[in-house]
């Protein structure tokens, strides 16, 4: 059989673009599905935070043209940054400024910046774990204070000027109702593409906006 | 593994871990589908491989057990619609066409023996070990492979000539 015809004909087969796509979307998708709770919250902070922004920033207000709900779809997300469409094809990307502490299989993890860290050990020892980040305008500080089995978790976030703040327990029986701060920077014009002027804006939403969690996808 | 190498193993061997699949199944959809189950194991692998060569081999071992569970479980297409006969690859020469034809009319383990060893280039004995076959087997199976593409070539040119 001649190898070099073999070669040639079977190079002219390939996966179409479509599909390849769609298996980076799938990938995505499972990356965010798999930090499962912190993603849906994430999420429901973002839309209740979209509520806040028409209300506080006129930037964001102008770039829904004024609308109270905008459906939010994540369409790319790595635990800490999302990218968001809105209905108009305006895009959002959120940081998600807040620390979440998990009991999974006897372990206590922080999801935090995308990560999660298994904080048990450092806990059990030192009975205290700090968690920073700063990006450019806003700053996250998670302190978690206690033991594996009884802890307190405090959420710091310094958006330029505001300091917003709060703490979560674990002997209390929901640990969803904190303080969720999320920061918004409008990309642009879905249409147009041209950037228009960025916003950033924190605010300080507490608990769940039942109504903004349905509003995002 | 990260998002970014994610990205950049689809593009290397996303046409890869297709043309497996298509040399097992057939048809482009079910061919694509298995690109993507296979593409998204690897995404939650969580062994290193040894090297770009061992990550390659494990795609196309696990290319071929999805293909073959495909084709156990009854889903796969029997038959290929017209539309999907039209998403053949276009070829620039009519041979190239015409030995696609008859690679593609090969029994399926003919097929897939004898695109991993003419076109990835692997030997017999690996291609064995990627097929989970007998050494002899696959020895076998490229035999009768070549033996019955070059009888198809020559009912052709007879078919040609009369």
């Amino acid at each position: 059989m001649d190898r070099k015809l073999f070669q040639e004909t079977f190079s002219r087969l390939h996966a179409s673009d479509e599909a390849k796509e769609e298996v980076l979307l799938m990938a995505m998708q499972q990356s965010t599905k798999r930090r499962g709770r912190l993603a849906a919250k994430t999420a429901g902070i973002a839309a209740a935070a979209m509520m806040g922004l028409v209300a506080t920033a006129g930037a964001i207000n102008a770039a829904t043209d004024g609308q109270l709900f905008t459906t939010l779809t994540a369409v790319w997300s790595d635990g800490f940054k999302t990218v968001y469409q809105s209905e108009s094809g305006d895009t959002f990307t959120g940081y998600q400024m807040r620390g979440d502490v998990e009991e999974r299989d006897g372990r206590l993890f922080l999801l935090a910046g995308g990560e999660e860290i298994d904080i048990t050990d450092t806990l059990a020892e030192d009975g205290s774990y700090t968690y920073e980040v700063k990006e450019e305008g806003f700053s996250l500080l998670v302190e978690v204070t206690g033991s594996p089995e009884r802890w307190s978790c405090t959420n710091t976030v310094t958006v330029e000027d505001i300091t917003y703040s709060d703490t979560v327990n674990s002997w209390e029986t929901s640990t969803e109702d904190g303080v969720g701060v999320y920061v918004f920077e409008n990309e642009g014009d879905g249409e147009t593409g041209e950037t228009s002027e960025t916003a950033e804006t924190g605010f300080s939403v507490e608990g769940k906006n039942s109504a903004a969690v349905n509003s995002v996808e | 593994m990260t998002e970014e190498e994610f990205v950049q193993a689809v593009e290397r061997y996303g046409d890869t871990v297709f043309r497996v699949a298509y040399s097992c199944l057939k048809n482009r959809a079910d061919a694509e589908d298995v690109m993507q189950d296979t593409l998204l194991k690897l995404y939650r692998e969580r062994r290193s491989f040894e090297s770009e060569e061992h990550r390659r081999r494990w795609l196309i071992r696990v290319a071929v057990n999805q293909a073959k569970s495909l084709l156990r479980s009854g889903w796969f297409r029997r038959t290929v619609p017209l539309e999907e006969q039209l998403d053949q690859p276009v070829f620039d020469r009519p041979e190239e066409g015409e030995l696609f034809e008859k690679v593609m009319a090969l029994p399926k383990n003919y097929r897939l023996a004898v695109y991993l060893y003419y076109y990835e280039g692997y030997s017999v004995r690996e291609v064995a070990e990627l097929m989970r076959a007998n050494l002899s087997t696959v020895q076998t199976w490229l035999m009768r492979a070549r033996g019955l593409l070059q009888k198809s070539y020559k009912e052709a040119w007879s078919r040609d000539g009369s």
